[in-house]
């Protein structure tokens, strides 16, 4: 062991590179992805630009659409459907759950797509696959950032100047705690889940069909139209094994007082996405050598 | 001195016809069809056994050369000898099947222009992007900046979308970034001379002053004339396999007689 830790970091020195027709598990070179990090940066810049130059709209539509959005959730579900929202006003509480529904759905199928559909650039020149996944979970988290600063606007005017303003708690030090771990965890489901589907959909392409359906599913597995609270104690099960369950519920119990679902469904959740990231780049890496071949 | 390059018996396998389903229906259509005309014992059998009775060719068979630092060897032979196989394999775009190469340095493969380049970008990004991943650093290319706009005479137009350039100009400001590289091992695939005659010959006087830059260059090309004015060694293969290797002009012979013979026989 020593002696090939020795040798890895001589060859590094040297910038000695062995090819070979071994393949190794666990040796995912995370020196090089950081050698690469102007790279990463460089495809998080290009994610918006090519984006926003081709919107309507350009930047500001990362604003108006989960606005747009969470006024039609309220309006189906809210004022059609019913479905109670814990005394939260509408806007508000459909706001919440996009924020961090958006992310994790948006990282999750851009990075299942990151192999079928870059598959010509690969084809051409080499550089850490898992550069362009980093560049997506990155390129993601800005947005959400930038959804949150909305949302923390519309939580001061729905608590400063609104008659629902004493409903709303929102927890300093909750947020500052349970922002990272929220965003961790929706980070590592996506990503994980990602590369999990982006290594399987190489050799079987109708899977790609089957994860916007999933999605959809779980959307509806998820609490984002309704409060945690309506869900009967015999789904519980079911939500425990979620791990966005505690992402939505823990945002909310931090931004807008709704009670917290407990430390023991968030740990759990955490541990749950660390396994998901640890497999998903376990796959990666054994695809994303032959990939090229069978793509 | 140690080699720059060495190449170790390497073999590249690729299997031919369908890959086995490529959808989830397919699988499951060819399983129930096998388990119902093979039967479920002669199909367990079949997927525990190896994999060498399917369809396959060896692309490249136990390949091994060495090159030496500031060597510009060109790779020669017909199309489909494993020239372009053995360049992917050398920048790790695919792996082999059997043996090893060690690369004792930097490199950076060129085997087409404009890789990574996107419409909606402009020049000046998009060599920033093109560049990263040819394998710059952001430092290294703010300070060449100057030098590839002006080799790429696009100077007007470096704020503008490229999806609004001309083709010559877009494989000039292509060909520029990948000339001003500095990796001290290029694998280059026939990307040579692109663009209009005037700039052709720019082409060539700076890959022959790359070429004199005491860089180490695995060069793949149809070209002749150019193998034979910027290489110094040749490395003919036939099928996969390496026939020859020394002097650019013998092998160069080489290459043509055999071609001759095979246009008699």
């Amino acid at each position: 062991m020593r002696a090939y830790l020795k040798k890895v970091y001589v060859d590094r020195l040297n910038s000695t590179t062995v090819i070979d027709a071994n393949f190794k598990w666990f040796r995912v070179d995370w020196i090089e992805l950081w050698q690469f990090r102007d790279l990463i940066a460089l495809f998080v810049k290009k994610e918006f630009i090519a984006r926003y130059r081709q919107t309507i709209l350009g930047p500001l539509w990362y604003i108006i659409q989960p606005i747009l959005m969470s006024g039609v959730l309220s309006v189906v579900f809210g004022k059609l459907g019913g479905l109670s929202t814990d005394e939260i006003p509408h806007l508000l509480f459909y706001f919440s759950g996009l924020v961090t529904w958006t992310y994790f759905t948006t990282a999750f199928q851009l990075t299942a797509d990151v192999l079928v559909g870059n598959a010509y650039i690969f084809q051409k020149v080499y550089f850490p696959r898992l550069v362009m996944p980093l560049s997506v979970v990155i390129s993601k988290s800005l947005i959400f950032f930038t959804q949150l600063s909305v949302f923390l606007v519309l939580l001061v005017v729905y608590k400063f100047f609104t008659n629902s303003g004493p409903i709303i708690h929102p927890n300093i030090f909750k947020m500052l705690i349970l922002t990272p771990f929220v965003l961790i965890i929706a980070s590592f489901v996506s990503l994980g889940l990602g590369l999990m589907f982006a290594a399987v959909t190489v050799k079987y392409k109708d899977l790609s069909h089957v994860l916007g359906f999933f999605i959809q599913l779980w959307f509806y597995a998820t609490p984002i139209v309704y409060p945690v609270s309506k869900i009967p104690k015999e789904y519980y099960f079911v939500t425990y094994l979620n791990p966005l369950i505690s992402v939505i519920d823990g945002f909310r119990s931090a931004y807008l007082g709704t009670p917290f679902i407990g430390i023991s469904y968030f740990v759990t959740s955490f541990m749950i996405s660390v396994l998901l990231v640890f497999v998903g780049i376990l796959m990666f890496h054994k695809i994303e050598r032959d990939f090229v071949d069978i793509i | 001195m140690k080699p720059i390059i060495e190449v170790q018996n390497i073999s590249k396998k690729y299997y031919l016809g369908m890959l086995g389903a490529t959808s989830i229906r397919e699988l499951l259509n060819s399983f129930y069809k096998n388990l119902t005309q093979i039967g479920p014992i002669e199909l367990f059998k079949g997927l525990t056994s190896k994999e060498n009775e399917r369809e396959h060719i060896w692309a490249l068979k136990d390949v091994s050369f060495s090159v030496q630092p500031g060597e510009i060897v060109g790779l020669i032979g017909r199309n489909g000898c494993g020239k372009s196989t053995l360049l992917r394999i050398l920048s790790r775009i695919t792996f082999p099947t059997e043996g090893r190469a060690v690369i004792r340095g930097k490199s950076s493969a060129l085997l087409e222009v404009g890789t990574g380049f996107h419409g909606e970008l402009s020049g000046r990004e998009n060599i920033f992007l093109n560049g990263a991943i040819l394998g710059m650093r952001k430092r290294e290319i703010e300070k060449k900046f100057d030098a590839i706009v002006d080799f790429s005479e696009v100077e007007k137009f470096i704020d503008t979308p490229i999806k609004h350039y001309s083709s010559g100009m877009y494989v000039r400001l292509a060909f520029s970034v990948a000339a001003h590289l500095e990796q001290p091992i290029l694998f280059v695939d026939e990307v040579l001379a692109v663009g209009d005659g005037a700039f052709q010959t720019k082409c060539i006087e700076k890959m022959k002053s790359v070429a004199h830059s005491g860089r180490t260059i695995l060069f793949v090309s149809h070209d002749e004339k150019a193998v034979r004015r910027l290489c110094n060694r040749g490395i003919y293969l036939k099928q996969g396999r390496v026939v020859a290797t020394g002097p650019t002009s013998e092998m160069l012979e080489l290459y043509s007689d055999d071609g001759k013979f095979e246009n008699v026989a």
